[in-house]
């Protein structure tokens, strides 16, 4: 990032390269509308490029990154709540099913799929966004802390509690 | 360790997060406590329930758009912050002292500013050298360059509040140089006195702290 400052494109195409899946798999995640994840990344990365000289030695990168992730994600889904759009997000979420799987093993999965992306959704923003971070992000709860402006104990509390959440939901939902 | 501060380690075991001693003491605590055993097996079940979701990689063109942008961006002129932040404080100065210097020559006859400029240290032989207006906008420049360049040079930490209060301290500072006003007591002033006194404050305020706010504004990311 320090070598961006000085106007060095190939290392912002580094940092593009290192961190866009998994920003990228964080946003679609968490927002409701699926095409509004790709806007969301370019934004993050342009927002990035544009702050960069108020990057200082020392930050850690991705929590700096996702935090403007998270925070084009919680801008966009106030929008929705405002727009009420009922876009739907699967055919662009998901992979290709393998069709090399029994079809009846496919559509398991994909109910299975489906149970767990309601549930998850169901969950509180918070609750949502803390589980997302720490299962899909491969950040550390000390990382997630800064990132959503708390403290490890208090994330590591709220992860357990969304996991907790979410358990009983599948239950609900898997009846 | 409490059942219950077991149970908040599962999220952090799960994730390969806790240290050697806390991983040895979950352990141990579930190896005699069925109910927290239990309680982690179905977390655990969760947390493997969640690599269900795949996701799709982000497509390919929309690297080459960021790309696209990253490249306008990055070969422009590199100007350094604090010149760009300079600029913006010179031209909202120059600005004020043209606005202040209106409405001194509105609201102060000649000889008064002549009287005016020895208050601030400003030799009528050094005025002498200028012609009428350039010496009201001089004056105009003295009243706006304290308060606002340094209000637009300063760099506080980007929250609202901050560029509020510094918006309101530009504008004190601004009021104080009033001043030299009541020294002279001006016939026929107390009325632009207390407008001018009234606005300088306002656009001091205005100017030094939204001037500052929009150009971080336009740098920073909203975290808080």
């Amino acid at each position: 990032m320090l070598s961006v400052q000085k106007g060095n494109m190939a290392a912002f195409e580094t940092l593009y390269d290192r961190y866009n899946k998994r920003l990228f798999h964080f946003i679609l995640r968490f927002v409701r509308e699926g095409f509004q994840a790709e806007d969301i990344l370019q934004e993050a990365f342009l927002r990035v490029l544009r702050a960069r000289n108020n990057y200082r030695k020392g930050y850690q990168f991705s929590t700096y990154l996702f935090t403007i992730g998270r925070n084009l994600c919680l801008d966009s889904l106030k929008s929705w709540e405002r727009r009420h759009l009922l876009k739907n997000q699967d055919d662009y979420m998901e992979r290709v099913p393998d069709q090399s799987k029994d079809i009846r093993k496919v559509m398991e999965e994909a109910a299975m799929k489906e149970i767990l992306k309601n549930a998850i959704h169901a969950l509180s923003l918070d609750q949502r966004e803390v589980l997302l971070l720490s299962k899909y992000s491969g950040l550390s709860h000390g990382e997630i802390a800064q990132i959503v402006k708390s403290t490890p104990a208090a994330v590591k509390q709220k992860v357990y509690r969304a996991m907790i959440s979410l358990k009983q939901k599948l239950k609900n939902l898997d009846k | 360790m409490s059942c219950q501060s077991i149970k908040t380690n599962i999220p952090s075991l799960l994730s390969e997060e806790l240290s050697p001693d806390e991983y040895d003491k979950t352990l141990g605590h579930m190896k005699t406590c069925a109910l927290c055993r239990q309680e982690m097996e179905d977390l655990k079940e969760t947390w493997n329930q969640m690599d269900q979701w795949e996701i799709e990689d982000p497509p390919s063109p929309l690297k080459a758009k960021v790309m696209a942008f990253a490249r306008e961006e990055l070969e422009d002129v590199h100007i350094p912050w604090w010149l760009s932040r300079v600029k913006t404080s010179v031209f909202q100065t120059v600005l004020g002292a043209l606005g202040f210097s209106m409405i001194i020559y509105l609201f102060l006859p000649y000889d008064k500013i002549i009287k005016l400029c020895e208050a601030l240290i400003l030799k009528e032989t050094f005025l002498a050298f200028f012609p009428k207006g350039t010496i009201y906008f001089i004056l105009g420049l003295f009243y706006g360059v304290v308060p606002i360049l340094v209000s637009g040079i300063c760099f506080l930490k980007p929250t609202k509040k901050n560029q509020l209060i510094k918006g309101l301290g530009a504008g004190a500072v601004f009021a104080a140089f009033l001043v030299p006003f009541f020294i002279l007591q001006c016939p026929g002033f107390e009325a632009g006195l207390i407008f001018t006194m009234a606005l300088g404050i306002i656009t001091g305020s205005l100017s030094g702290g939204t001037g500052t706010f929009w150009e971080l504004n336009r740098m920073r990311m909203e975290a808080s």
